[in-house]
C-alpha cells in the first residue's frame, strides 16, 4: 500500500531525527539545516567523501575569515 | 549571491563534487568503521554511547523512503553515515545524552458511541416486545431518562471540571491565591456544582487580554491565526516547503504577533539589549531564527527588520560614546588629573545626549499607543512614524564614526596636542556634513540641515568661547588643549620675540608624528613668504605687507600660513585675527592699557554677552524669530512701585539687630527705583537654539559667517588699533621703524659710510680696531651731524661669539653690535 503524505512526512522526519542524534553522538557539528541539504545531496550522488571534505573545508576559511 | 566569496565557495564545491578520487561508500567498510567506534567507545568507558550508536545506527538503517525506496539499507543510508563518519570530531570527548521521547498519552475516547451505533432507535420497541408488564412500559420511559439524566449530569460535571481547570490556570497565571479576596469564593469540591458560569466569564475575558509568555514558548499558533488567506502565509510557505522537500525541517519554532515584534522593535531601538526577538551580540542586532510570524516568511521578516536592526546598532553605539564620555570626564574631575577630552567632544556628547533623549521621549509615546491598542500598528506604521528619527539617527551615527571613532585608536601620552586634531577633525566633519545637507535641503523633508546646524552650533561652542575670552578679555583659556594655538609659557610679555614665540601652533597630526612647530625648527635658513597684517590707526585699515623671511627658523611659528591650514575650517578665515587680537589684548594688558579695550557698551553689573551669544543672536535676527534686542538675556530689569520695595526694605531692616539707618540711606542710593532680576544665563542659551527649524533659508552656512565674522573683525579693528595708537603715541614706535630704516636698513648711508670707513682704513692697515669704545666714539661722530635725538639711543659693541675661524674678509665686521634702545 502506497504510504500517504503525511506518513512519509512523519517518516522522513523520523529519518532526520535519528540522523541528528547520530550526529550530536559523534560530535560533527551539523545543525538540522545543513543535514537535510546534506541528505539531498548524497541523494543526488554527491560522493561523501568529497561533501566532506568540502565542508571541512569551508568551516577552516570560515573560521580564517572571523 | 553577488559575493565574490560566494562564488567562489560555489566553484570549489562543484569542482569537488564533479573531480574527485573518491571511492563510492561500501556498506562493509561502514559497518566496520561503526562496529571499530563502539568498540572504542567500550575501551573508553563510554558503554552507553556504543549501545546507543548500535541502535541508532540499526534504526536508521531500516528506515525507508530515503532515495526514492520503500526499503533500508540503500546506497543513500551508507553514504549518509559514511559522510557523519567523516565528519566526527574527538567523539570520546563529547557528552552525549540521548534524547527521551514524550510518550503522550492517549486522550481518552470520549466520543458517544453508544448513541452513535443505536442510531437513535427507540428502544422501547425492544423491551416491549421481551416483557408484557405495563409496569414495564410505564417504568422503562424512567429508566432511561433516568439514563438520560445521568447523561446530562455527567455532561455537566465534565464541562464544570474543565471550567475549574481554566479558572486554575488563570489564577495562577495572575499569581493570585482563593484568600486574597480577588477571585469569587469556590467549593473545592470539584463536583460539586457550586460553581457560577458568570466567574468563568471573567476568567476567559482575563485571560484574552493577557500576554502570552511568548519568550517561555507558550504562544501557540492557534491563537495567533488570522481569518484572511494572507494572514497565514508562514503556514502556507511551511507546507509547500515541506510537499516540495520532504526533509524540510522550519527552524523557527516561536510564533509571535506583529505587535509583539513591534513593542521588542520599539525597546530595542531605546537601546535596551535584553531581548528575546533581537539577540545583541555586542556588535549588532540580530532576529531570533527560533521565532517567526504567521503573515511573513522568515526572509521577509528579517527583510523588513534589518534596517531597523542596523538603526537600533547604531542607538547603542551612539549611547555606549556617551557613556564612555562622561565617564572619562567624571573620572578625570574626581581624580583632580588635567581634562584629557576636549570640550568640543562633550559639548557633542551634549547635543547627543539630548537628541538621543528626544527619541526615546517619541519612542516612548508609540509604545504608550501600542499599549493602549486603540490604532492598529503595525511595522511599517512604526517605520513611517520613526523615518525622520531614523534619518537623524544615520546622520549622527555618520558623523561619530567619520569625526571621531576614525581617531579613538590613536594613543598618545601627550593628550594636550592630540585634542586639538580631534577637536579639529569632529568639527570639520560636522560642517562638511551641514554643506552636504544644506546642498540637499530643498528635497530634505526631514530638515536635516537644521539638525546639523543645531549640532554643530553647539559643539562649536567651546572653540568659540575660548576665542570670546581671548580676543574679549585677553585670558586664552584653555584646559583640555584643544585650541589651534598654544602660549608658550618660556616667552614673557616683555620679551622681545614675544610677537614671533609667545603662540604657537597646537596641532600635531598623529599621521605625521611630528608638530608643526617641530617641523619649522628643522628647517632653519629657508626663505618662505610671510604674510603679516597690520593695522594704521588714522584710517583704521588692514595692509598687508610681505616680508622676505630671515634665517631665523623661530619666526616661522608664526605663519598665519600654518594658521590657515590647522583647525576648523568655518573658523581659518578669522583665525589670523582672533591670533592677532589675542596677542594685542595680552600686550596690552601688560602695558597696563587693557581697560580701554574692554566692552564698555554694558551696565557695570551687566556681564558683556560674549562672543557665542552675539553670534547666536544675530543668527536669530537674520532667520526673524527675535527683534532687535541688544540686552543681554541675563539681566531683565523691571519696575517695582515705592509701595513694594518699602515693604521689602523694611521688612529686612526691621528685622531685630539689623536695623541700620545708614545702610537704607545708601541702599535707597544706590538702587533706587528699580527691581533687579537675574535670569539663568544657561537657559537662554538653550532656548535660543532649539527655535532653529525653519527649513526655507539657503545656504545656512553662509548665512552663520555673515553672523559670526564680523564680530571677530569688529573686536580685531578694535584691540588692533588702539595698541598701534598706543605704541605710536607712547612708544614712538614710528621713530623707532624710522631708525630701524636708517641704521639697520642702511637707508641713511652716510652715517654708514661715516661709519664704517674709519673701521675699514683700520682693517686695511692691519690696525687694531676692535675697541668698543673706539667704534662708540666712530659712531658718535657719524650720527651726531644728522640725527643728534639718536645718539642716546643709540650704542655699539664688539661681540666675542663670532666664530673666529671664518677667513672671509667680508666676515670680519660680524662682531660689530648696534643697538638702538
Amino acid at each position: 500500500m502506497a504510504a500517504n503524505p503525511n506518513q512519509k512526512s512523519a517518516a522522513a522526519s523520523q529519518t532526520i531525527d535519528i540522523l541528528m542524534e547520530i550526529s550530536r553522538l559523534l560530535n560533527t557539528g551539523l545543525d538540522e539545516e545543513t543535514m537535510a541539504i546534506c541528505l539531498r545531496l548524497c541523494e543526488s550522488g554527491v560522493n561523501p567523501e568529497a561533501l566532506a571534505e568540502v565542508i571541512r573545508e569551508l568551516r577552516r576559511e570560515t573560521a580564517n575569515i572571523k | 549571491e553577488s559575493d565574490e566569496n560566494f562564488r567562489l565557495c560555489v566553484s570549489f564545491a562543484d569542482s569537488n563534487f564533479k573531480y574527485h578520487r573518491y571511492l563510492s561508500p561500501d556498506s562493509h567498510k561502514i559497518h566496520r568503521a561503526i562496529d571499530g567506534l563502539c568498540e572504542k567507545f567500550e575501551v573508553h568507558s563510554q558503554k552507553q554511547k556504543a549501545v546507543d550508536l548500535k541502535e541508532l545506527t540499526t534504526l536508521f538503517l531500516d528506515q525507508t523512503g530515503l532515495d526514492g525506496k520503500d526499503t533500508g539499507k540503500t546506497d543513500v543510508h551508507y553514504a549518509l553515515l559514511s559522510l557523519i563518519l567523516n565528519l566526527a570530531e574527538s567523539p570520546t570527548k563529547k557528552d552525549f545524552h540521548r534524547k527521551k521521547k514524550d510518550i503522550l498519552p492517549e486522550k481518552p475516547d470520549d466520543f458517544d458511541w453508544k448513541n452513535y451505533l443505536l442510531d437513535d432507535e427507540d428502544l422501547n420497541i425492544m423491551s416491549f416486545a421481551s416483557s408484557d408488564s405495563e409496569t414495564d412500559e410505564e417504568s422503562l420511559p424512567d429508566t432511561y431518562e433516568d439514563e438520560d439524566t445521568d447523561d446530562d449530569e455527567n455532561n455537566r460535571k465534565k464541562l464544570q471540571q474543565q471550567l475549574l481547570a481554566e479558572s486554575d490556570q488563570v489564577a495562577h497565571a495572575f499569581g493570585v491565591g482563593d484568600g486574597d479576596g480577588f477571585l469569587p469564593a469556590r467549593s473545592h469540591d470539584r463536583g460539586s456544582d457550586v460553581l457560577k458560569v458568570d466567574t468563568t466569564d471573567e476568567y476567559q475575558q482575563l485571560a484574552q487580554i493577557l500576554t502570552v509568555e511568548y519568550w517561555k514558548g507558550k504562544s501557540k499558533e492557534e491563537d495567533v491565526v488570522g481569518s484572511h488567506a494572507a494572514s497565514n502565509l508562514a503556514r502556507d510557505w511551511k507546507y509547500y516547503q515541506s510537499q516540495i522537500n520532504e526533509f524540510y525541517t522550519p527552524q523557527a519554532g516561536i510564533v509571535v504577533t506583529e505587535l509583539q515584534v513591534v513593542r521588542e522593535t520599539v525597546w530595542m531601538l531605546s537601546g535596551i539589549t535584553e531581548l528575546f526577538i533581537f539577540k545583541y551580540d555586542g556588535k549588532e542586532f540580530r532576529l531570533n531564527p527560533d521565532v517567526y510570524v504567521m503573515h511573513l516568511t522568515a526572509e521577509s521578516l528579517e527583510s523588513s527588520l534589518r534596517p531597523l536592526m542596523r538603526k537600533a546598532t547604531q542607538v547603542c553605539v551612539l549611547q555606549s560614546f556617551v557613556t564612555d564620555i562622561v565617564s572619562q570626564v567624571c573620572s578625570s574631575i574626581s581624580s583632580g588629573e588635567a581634562q584629557c577630552v576636549p570640550q568640543t567632544y562633550q559639548a557633542f556628547t551634549g547635543s547627543v545626549s539630548a537628541f538621543l533623549a528626544d527619541f526615546k521621549r517619541q519612542l516612548h509615546k508609540i509604545e504608550k499607543d501600542v499599549m493602549k491598542q486603540e490604532r492598529v500598528m503595525s511595522l511599517e506604521r512604526l517605520m513611517f512614524d520613526l523615518n525622520p528619527w531614523l534619518a537623524k539617527i544615520q546622520v549622527v551615527h555618520g558623523v561619530y564614526i567619520s569625526g571621531i571613532a576614525s581617531v579613538a585608536s590613536i594613543s598618545d601620552n601627550d593628550c594636550s596636542t592630540n585634542n586639538c586634531f580631534r577637536a579639529s577633525l569632529l568639527l570639520n566633519v560636522l560642517y562638511q556634513a551641514v554643506f552636504e545637507a544644506d546642498l540637499t535641503s530643498l528635497c530634505d523633508q526631514e530638515s536635516q540641515a537644521c539638525f546639523l546646524l543645531q549640532v554643530l552650533l553647539k559643539t562649536s561652542e567651546p572653540v568659540i568661547q575660548i576665542i570670546s575670552d581671548w580676543i574679549n578679555n585677553g585670558q586664552l583659556r584653555d584646559p583640555a588643549g584643544e585650541f589651534i594655538v598654544q602660549r608658550n609659557k618660556k616667552i614673557l610679555s616683555l620679551n622681545e620675540t614675544f610677537w614671533e614665540k609667545a603662540f604657537v601652533p597646537n596641532m600635531k597630526s598623529p599621521s605625521e608624528g611630528l608638530s608643526l612647530l617641530d617641523i619649522t625648527l628643522q628647517k632653519p635658513g629657508s626663505q618662505e613668504t610671510l604674510n603679516r597684517t597690520t593695522s594704521k590707526t588714522t584710517k583704521n585699515q588692514t595692509t598687508h605687507r610681505k616680508v622676505s623671511g630671515s634665517s631665523s627658523s623661530t619666526a616661522k611659528c608664526d605663519q598665519p600660513d600654518v594658521f590657515l591650514k590647522l583647525g576648523p575650517q568655518f573658523l581659518q578665515p578669522i583665525l589670523n585675527d582672533a591670533v592677532l587680537t589675542g596677542k594685542s589684548m595680552e600686550m596690552l594688558e601688560t602695558l597696563g592699557r587693557m581697560a580701554e579695550v574692554l566692552d564698555v557698551d554694558c551696565e557695570i553689573y551687566e556681564r558683556p554677552p560674549s562672543l557665542y551669544e552675539l553670534f547666536i543672536r544675530d543668527l536669530r535676527m537674520k532667520m526673524g524669530f527675535v527683534s532687535e534686542d541688544r540686552r543681554p538675556c541675563s539681566l531683565i530689569v523691571t519696575p517695582v512701585t515705592a509701595s513694594e520695595k518699602d515693604t521689602v526694605v523694611d521688612r529686612q531692616l526691621n528685622v531685630p539687630g539689623e536695623k541700620d539707618t545708614l545702610l537704607n540711606i545708601n541702599f535707597a542710593t544706590i538702587f533706587p527705583d528699580i527691581d533687579l532680576k537675574i535670569e539663568d544665563n544657561r537657559k537662554c542659551k538653550t532656548d535660543l537654539l532649539p527655535e532653529l527649524s525653519n527649513n526655507d533659508l539657503p545656504d545656512l552656512l553662509r548665512l552663520c559667517e555673515s553672523c559670526l565674522y564680523p564680530h571677530v573683525r569688529s573686536r580685531y579693528k578694535i584691540v588692533c588699533s588702539k595698541l598701534v595708537q598706543i605704541l605710536k603715541s607712547e612708544y614712538h614706535l614710528m621713530d623707532c621703524i624710522h631708525a630701524m630704516q636708517r641704521y639697520y636698513l642702511m637707508s641713511s648711508g652716510e652715517v654708514a659710510y661715516d661709519f664704517y670707513t674709519h673701521i675699514f682704513q683700520k682693517i686695511m692697515n692691519r690696525e687694531f680696531w676692535h675697541s668698543g669704545s673706539m667704534l662708540e666714539l666712530y659712531l658718535h661722530e657719524a650720527v651726531a651731524p644728522r640725527f643728534p635725538q639718536d645718539l642716546s639711543k643709540l650704542t655699539v659693541t664688539v661681540s666675542t661669539d663670532v666664530n673666529q675661524k671664518e677667513k672671509r674678509a667680508i666676515n670680519q665686521t660680524d662682531c660689530i653690535q648696534l643697538k638702538y634702545k
